[in-house]
């Protein structure tokens, strides 16, 4: 089981490392977070329940890990955007990695926007999570998911010029806070 | 004109496949006569493609590779001790630099622990100890038996060769006992005397995080707490050293050195 625990782990890296840094946008935290993650995931894993996905168990994990730095360091009024510092790398070659996506216009559009908007966009449109799965990491209810994914995809849309659209008022029924 | 019943959460909803299936046979059948709604839903669909082959394909965001080995050798540890069927002690993984040079990437001083994530209760077991010889003699002696208490864990003949020599982050496991040595971080105190904090793990037992001192060519104990076991969850706080950091807080505890630094600090005592 404990393999078979820990080669999952491994195997979801990417995606661990993909959302850690949509999250700081630092190649160097981003890299101590999912460090931070999978020591978490292994300490706990006897209670991770079986059944349940544990990809969006981890990721829960890792955006703790980010809100409890927050917190410690309150980075977030310092966090460097690193489109304005390319500079900023990490140790281990995050410099190409950064450099190449952002070469892509999509992910230069997700970065500009608000934090609450691209980890909702990343978690459903990149990692498929559910919208229930997804309320589960963010902690909010999954109307809250559904009316945060409705504005964020009008937004890069926008920044994307896919169509010049603007946001429609939300459900008569008020599905979202 | 489009249809007011469709807000753009519905139709999100709609393109991620999160509708219930009748509110999804309505919008399916107002896609067709309405125009806008159907430039919507493609412009939400375009969106989720869009962002996908963004990021996800295989070199897009490459896991770089000093994490990766990092992570699947903290795998293959957490594996052996399963196999082992030892409750876990705590485990620490600095976060040391990649390499050996430039200057060091540790937290500042007042958090210059990594948070660790060791549960339970800690307890300190004793303070003051010394380990006779050390630094120019041989064999090193270690006395520890402190007005009858013994420090638990640290006194074992192997620990003061690896003070002096092991470079912050390794582990080695002490010959005889099969005990395991971490070293966490080197700094200097106040007075410049060289101090290391390390972590021995005894074999079946709970884990013992230390600091020592060079004083005179002898390594002495500053300061050692005693982990309990961990959790069940495995979710510790960081809080859990507190007595740690309040103790390096209190004695004026220098930065933790860099590698280089230490290097060439610990080359002095050889």
């Amino acid at each position: 089981m404990t393999l078979d625990f820990g080669q999952q782990l491994i195997d979801f890296l990417p995606n661990l490392h993909r959302f850690a840094l949509s999250l700081c946008r630092s190649g160097d935290i981003a890299n101590d977070l999912v460090q931070e993650t999978c020591e978490k995931a292994l300490k706990s894993q006897h209670g991770f329940e079986a059944g349940t996905r544990l990809d969006a168990w981890l990721f829960k994990i890792l955006r703790n890990c980010w809100i409890d730095r927050l917190r410690r360091t309150k980075t977030r009024g310092t966090t460097i955007d690193i489109t304005e510092a390319p500079d900023i790398v990490g140790t281990d070659g995050t410099r190409t990695m950064e450099s190449r996506l952002m070469l892509n216009a999509t992910a230069m559009a997700m970065d500009r926007l608000p934090d609450d908007y691209r980890e909702v966009l990343l978690l459903v449109c990149v990692e498929e999570l559910s919208y229930a799965q997804t309320a589960l990491v963010l902690d909010v209810p999954v109307g809250t998911v559904m009316s945060r994914l409705a504005r964020a995809r009008v937004k890069i849309s926008q920044l994307m010029g896919i169509e010049t659209v603007s946001a429609r008022s939300s459900d008569k029924s008020g599905s979202q806070p | 004109m489009s249809d007011p019943r469709f807000s753009d959460e519905t139709l999100v909803a709609f393109v991620d496949g999160e509708l219930d299936a009748q509110t999804r046979k309505t919008v399916e059948a107002a896609l067709v006569s309405d125009g806008d709604i159907a430039a919507r839903v493609t412009m939400f669909r375009q969106t989720r493609t869009r962002i996908r082959q963004a990021y996800a394909q295989d070199d897009a965001i490459p896991v770089p590779a000093g994490l990766k080995a990092r992570i699947k050798d903290m795998v293959e540890r957490d594996a052996s001790r399963e196999k082992d069927t030892i409750t876990s002690p705590p485990e620490v993984i600095p976060f040391t630099p990649a390499t050996g040079s430039g200057t060091s990437k540790r937290k500042p001083p007042a958090r210059w622990i990594m948070p660790m994530a060791a549960a339970g209760a800690f307890v300190a077991v004793g303070i003051g100890g010394f380990f006779a010889g050390g630094a120019g003699q041989s064999p090193p002696q270690i006395d520890l038996n402190v007005a009858g208490l013994n420090v638990a864990g640290l006194d074992q003949p192997g620990i003061v060769p690896a003070l002096e020599s092991l470079a912050s982050g390794q582990i080695i496991r002490i010959e005889g006992t099969g005990d395991r040595l971490r070293t966490i971080a080197s700094y200097r105190d106040p007075a410049g005397s060289l101090c290391r904090e390390f972590e021995v793990d005894e074999t079946g037992h709970s884990s013992v995080v230390a600091v020592a001192c060079v004083q005179n060519g002898i390594w002495r104990v500053q300061f050692s707490v005693s982990s309990g076991q961990i959790s069940e969850t495995g979710y510790a706080p960081a809080s859990s050293l507190e007595a740690l950091d309040a103790y390096l807080l209190a004695v004026g505890a220098g930065a933790p050195m860099s590698l280089d630094e230490e290097a060439a600090a610990l080359s002095t005592l050889r």
